[in-house]
């Protein structure tokens, strides 16, 4: 009875931990260097914005790209994961207001800290912004005969 | 002094002859390409579109299919490694991905509508005489390589450059490279050209 007991607790704290675990795998990349892609998706209230995000970790330092299908840049940013601030490097055109930046910025350090807790999604109510970024299956990145050329 | 000042006559002459000849060949160029690219009222191909990262000097390719058919029907599907599906058909876009599909007037959106005349210039490649673009074209020994410096407003602000490349026996754009002020580049490649076949009307339903 007893030691049927003692199983029991244990399949219990397995599960839990293993549960525990995979809640909280981390959507970030690795520190190892290799880049990360995403589906990214963001809904603002007169409009979306849908493409890729590339991130690559170097060390505390996270680098990003978001960039539509087209493969138009959208922004690109750096995180630093020590301090938890966002920097944004480029903005396309139409966003690249003080106010607008200012709202990526916050925006994007909240949406990778969620990322980093296995959530890949993050809404700001008061602006009613969804952002979405689902990590893609391995891309095709095939070597493509011109590549080498150039 | 003499032999000085008729050197410099000769050196001047030739850089003009020179320059003539280039303008010459160039209009000859132009001349070519406008009319083969006015001989299409059909294409289809596949292409791969490689886009590189200058931040993260890294690169994503995609690939997909696109249509054409004359004067303002396009199809350009990605298929891997996302699926999205931009179409044209007179006034109207359809842009669909697997959140949402939306269908946009582009006589109502102006930025629409400079994307959409760049996408149709850069596939059938008769922007070269558009006075959007400051152009300039050379001949290489495989093929012409027409650059085209924006001069609107609106494109200034998404492409510092555009490179066509043309396949010198049959005209058509083989290449299109797009680069940005960040110095992102996207270089989409054209295969397996299909011209003036029969293309399904069905291809380019909006609604």
């Amino acid at each position: 009875m007893k030691s049927s007991t003692t199983i029991f607790s244990w399949c219990v704290s397995l599960m839990l931990s293993s549960a525990l675990s995979l809640k909280a795998q981390s959507l970030l990349p690795s520190p190892s260097g290799e880049a990360s892609r995403y589906e990214a998706y963001i809904e603002l209230p007169r409009g979306y914005l849908s493409g890729v995000c590339i991130m690559r970790c170097a060390g505390d330092t996270l680098r990003g790209s978001i960039f539509n299908e087209f493969g138009v840049s959208a922004m690109d940013f750096v995180y630093d994961r020590r301090k938890d601030r966002v920097r944004l490097l480029s903005v396309m055109k139409m966003m690249d207001r003080w106010y607008i930046r200012r709202t990526l910025r916050s925006d994007l350090r909240l949406l990778l800290r969620s990322m980093n807790a296995g959530e890949g999604e993050y809404r700001n109510e008061r602006r009613h912004i969804l952002y979405r970024f689902t990590p893609m299956a391995d891309s095709l990145d095939t070597p493509h005969p011109h590549d080498t050329e150039e | 002094m003499m032999k000085r000042t008729i050197l410099t006559l000769c050196c001047l002459l030739a850089s003009l002859l020179a320059t003539q000849a280039q303008n010459t060949d160039e209009a000859a160029i132009r001349r070519r390409l406008n009319e083969a690219t006015a001989r299409i009222n059909a294409l289809s191909c596949d292409f791969v579109q490689t886009k590189h990262l200058s931040v993260l000097k890294d690169k994503m390719v995609s690939k997909g299919r696109m249509c054409y058919k004359k004067s303002d029907r396009l199809r350009w599907e990605y298929t891997s490694p996302y699926t999205y599906v931009f179409i044209l058909n007179g006034n109207e876009v359809l842009l669909r991905n697997k959140n949402r599909s939306d269908v946009i007037d582009v006589d109502q959106n102006r930025m629409f509508r400079e994307i959409v005349q760049i996408m149709l210039s850069s596939v059938v490649g008769n922007c070269l005489d558009d006075k959007n673009f400051k152009s300039s074209l050379k001949s290489t020994a495989a093929e012409y390589v027409a650059t085209l410096t924006p001069q609107r407003k609106n494109m200034k602000q998404m492409f510092r450059l555009i490179t066509l490349h043309f396949n010198r026996d049959n005209a058509c754009v083989t290449r299109v490279e797009l680069t940005e002020k960040n110095d992102d580049r996207t270089v989409i490649e054209l295969n397996n050209i299909r011209l003036n076949e029969k293309l399904d009307d069905n291809l380019f339903l909006v609604r």
